[in-house]
């Protein structure tokens, strides 16, 4: 006899996909199991254990925000900017090995590892006093992006003319 | 590009994080959201990235099995699409057929895996025309569901369908097609007109404008030319549409043909400027009447109720049979033998012809030609479209006719021509194409009627090609 099947409200379907587990996940996973035991001992491994639950469970996006309030856990502080960039390692090459698990998506990891580096060097060199600016900054920074590679894509695809061909 | 509702789930995460960085005064949070505006902003470049590419490289190709149909046949397309690139999108191409066509939705999708699908779906064509195909519609999405881009790519061929009328028309006598234009008539008088027709001598009371000077000077006295007299011929046209016109494939049918005869007689009467008045005759009577008239929008109204012409419903009473005249039925009464109670019984029936007035009164195509012949003052030209079936009747409307000193014209499509796509007994055939030929020629023979047939061409060439081993051709 079975018994009555759940199934996810619509909503949450279309917004929700699994993480991509492939061996470059995997050993990306692996290598900061050990920075976090090596950061916060048995805490560390518990975070990491979150962030690996939620990375099995839920869009990898997820898990990225899992593991930056963990990091809130395990770091000090006032950590240094060695130590920032060293927790912060994983969470990008785990972004940049699931980007890469898609076919010709090379050119893509490089787009994400440059942006990545430039993030985290603005954040970290402009430091705690302008949060706001920053916070603002970021996500102004990161929809201009977006509109600008949309406005690319339609002028390839010939939808709208450019500048250039504008009488 | 269209964002999906994914890419705004993963905005929000990437909002949350800066103001959980702001609430909380830490930094590293802030760093997360710059991470996943990255991981955003690289997945888009991919996917701009690959839907340029594809739009160079994808081959999308909408085949026909036809270029040429009639109208609702049913033809195949195949839908094909081929990515001659290493691509990490799914990419789903739709057929897009005419608005005219009807199909069920076609589609075919490749992706990382398979770089090549095809399809083949059935499109029927219900309208005639010629159509072209929309480019097929081409949707790429990232392997995420985050973003989807819609374009058209791909070839339009098109499709040319042509309405279900008869293409070769053979109108003439005993299978001899008549080369003559139908509707000219020949006045045998003169008066002013174009055609020369004779000169003669002036008499007083000729206008002046009417001496031929050529021929004045040449024979030393004042001629003036004739010329052949235009004259207006009243004519009425009467169009069986009744079930027994319907025999025949779709679009070949009796009607069909006679449709064909009547829309030619329409354009000549039109371009002659003769009045025409028509009667279209169904089972149940007249189904639509014009009285005789001239210019164009009348014309064109008979045109168009020709065209949407289509053949009735008889009823069950309705069939129509071979019956007796009333001077058939005299010639069997007197050879009755009175001795035998049998023929004793039987001769009254065949003597009553009072019943037969009655019946023929209720004829359709009868009544028409009775009543648009007296519609008429003066000589009528009364032109009839129907088929063999209703014998009887039609050799009583000829009569009607003739008793208005009218002139008849009758065009018949003989049922055997048309029944004869499902036989396979050719011979059987040609002694019912005789028998109606004999038919034919029997209302040619009466005063004042023309009488010819209208049929496929290729069947009467089949049939008369079947008769020649034998000789009877």
């Amino acid at each position: 006899m079975s018994g009555p099947t759940w199934t996810l409200p619509e909503w949450v379907a279309t917004t929700r996909w699994d993480s991509r587990v492939g061996p470059g996940s995997t050993a990306v996973l692996i290598g900061a199991l050990i920075g976090c035991w090596w950061l916060s001992g048995f805490v560390g491994a518990v975070v990491w254990a979150c962030v690996v639950t939620t990375w099995l469970l839920f869009p990898m996006i997820a898990s990225v925000a899992v593991a930056q309030f963990g990091l809130l856990v395990v770091l000090p502080e006032n950590p240094a900017v060695t130590t920032v960039l060293l927790a912060e390692a994983p969470v990008v090459l785990l972004l940049i090995a699931d980007l890469l698990e898609q076919a010709s998506a090379w050119l893509g990891g490089v787009v994400l590892l440059g942006l990545s580096a430039v993030s985290i060097g603005v954040v970290l060199a402009l430091g705690d006093d302008v949060l706001i600016p920053i916070a603002i900054g970021v996500i102004g920074i990161g929809g201009l992006a977006s509109y600008l590679l949309h406005r690319y894509l339609l002028v390839t695809l010939g939808l709208v003319r450019d500048g250039k061909n504008i009488a | 590009m269209e964002v999906t509702r994914r890419f705004w789930t993963t905005i929000v995460v990437a909002v949350l994080l800066v103001f959980w960085g702001v609430f909380l005064q830490r930094l590293i949070l802030l760093i997360g959201s710059g991470l996943v505006l990255a991981w955003v902003l690289a997945q888009q470049y991919q996917f701009v990235r690959t839907t340029s590419r594809l739009h160079e490289g994808l081959r999308v190709e909408q085949q026909l099995s036809r270029s040429r149909v009639s109208v609702d046949e049913v033809t195949l397309c195949t839908l094909s699409v081929e990515a001659p690139i290493q691509h990490s999108g799914n990419v789903t191409v739709s057929a897009t057929p005419p608005i005219a066509a009807t199909s069920a939705d076609a589609s075919c999708t490749v992706g990382p895996e398979v770089n090549k699908a095809e399809t083949t779906f059935e499109i029927t064509w219900p309208v005639a025309g010629t159509f072209q195909f929309g480019q097929p519609t081409v949707t790429v999405t990232d392997p995420l569901g985050l973003f989807s881009q819609t374009m058209a790519l791909g070839s339009t061929p098109s499709m040319t369908v042509e309405p279900r009328v008869p293409r070769e028309i053979h109108v003439g006598e005993g299978g001899n097609q008549v080369a003559a234009g139908v509707g000219e008539h020949v006045t045998g008088q003169s008066g002013s007109g174009l055609t020369p027709a004779e000169v003669r001598k002036y008499v007083p009371g000729d206008s002046t404008n009417r001496i031929d000077w050529k021929a004045t000077a040449r024979l030393d006295e004042p001629h003036v030319r004739e010329f052949e007299a235009e004259t207006d011929l009243q004519t009425q046209l009467f169009v069986d549409h009744r079930a027994s016109m319907g025999v025949g494939p779709a679009g070949e049918q009796k009607l069909d043909f006679g449709r064909q005869v009547a829309l030619a007689l329409v354009e000549n009467a039109q371009e002659l400027s003769d009045p025409l008045g028509w009667y279209a005759v169904g089972d149940e009577g007249i189904t639509a009447t014009a009285t005789p008239a001239t210019g164009p929008e009348h014309y064109r109204s008979i045109t168009q109720q020709i065209q949407t012409l289509a053949p009735t419903t008889s009823g069950p009473d309705k069939t129509p049979s071979e019956q007796l005249s009333p001077a058939q039925a005299r010639r069997l009464a007197n050879q009755l033998d009175r001795d035998t109670p049998f023929d004793s019984h039987l001769q009254p029936f065949f003597q009553a012809t009072d019943i037969y007035i009655q019946r023929i009164e209720r004829d359709p195509l009868f009544n028409a030609v009775r009543l648009g012949t007296k519609q008429v003052d003066g000589t009528v030209r009364a032109i009839i479209i129907t088929d063999d079936t209703n014998r009887v009747e039609l050799r009583e409307a000829i009569k009607v006719t003739q008793q208005q000193d009218g002139e008849v014209v009758v065009f018949l499509t003989p049922s055997t021509l048309y029944e004869s796509y499902d036989k396979t007994d050719i011979t059987a055939v040609y002694e019912e194409y005789s028998e109606f030929e004999s038919f034919r020629r029997e209302l040619a023979s009466l005063p004042g009627v023309s009488a010819f047939e209208v049929g496929p061409r290729d069947q009467v060439a089949t049939v008369l090609a079947a008769a020649k081993p034998r000789g009877k051709a």
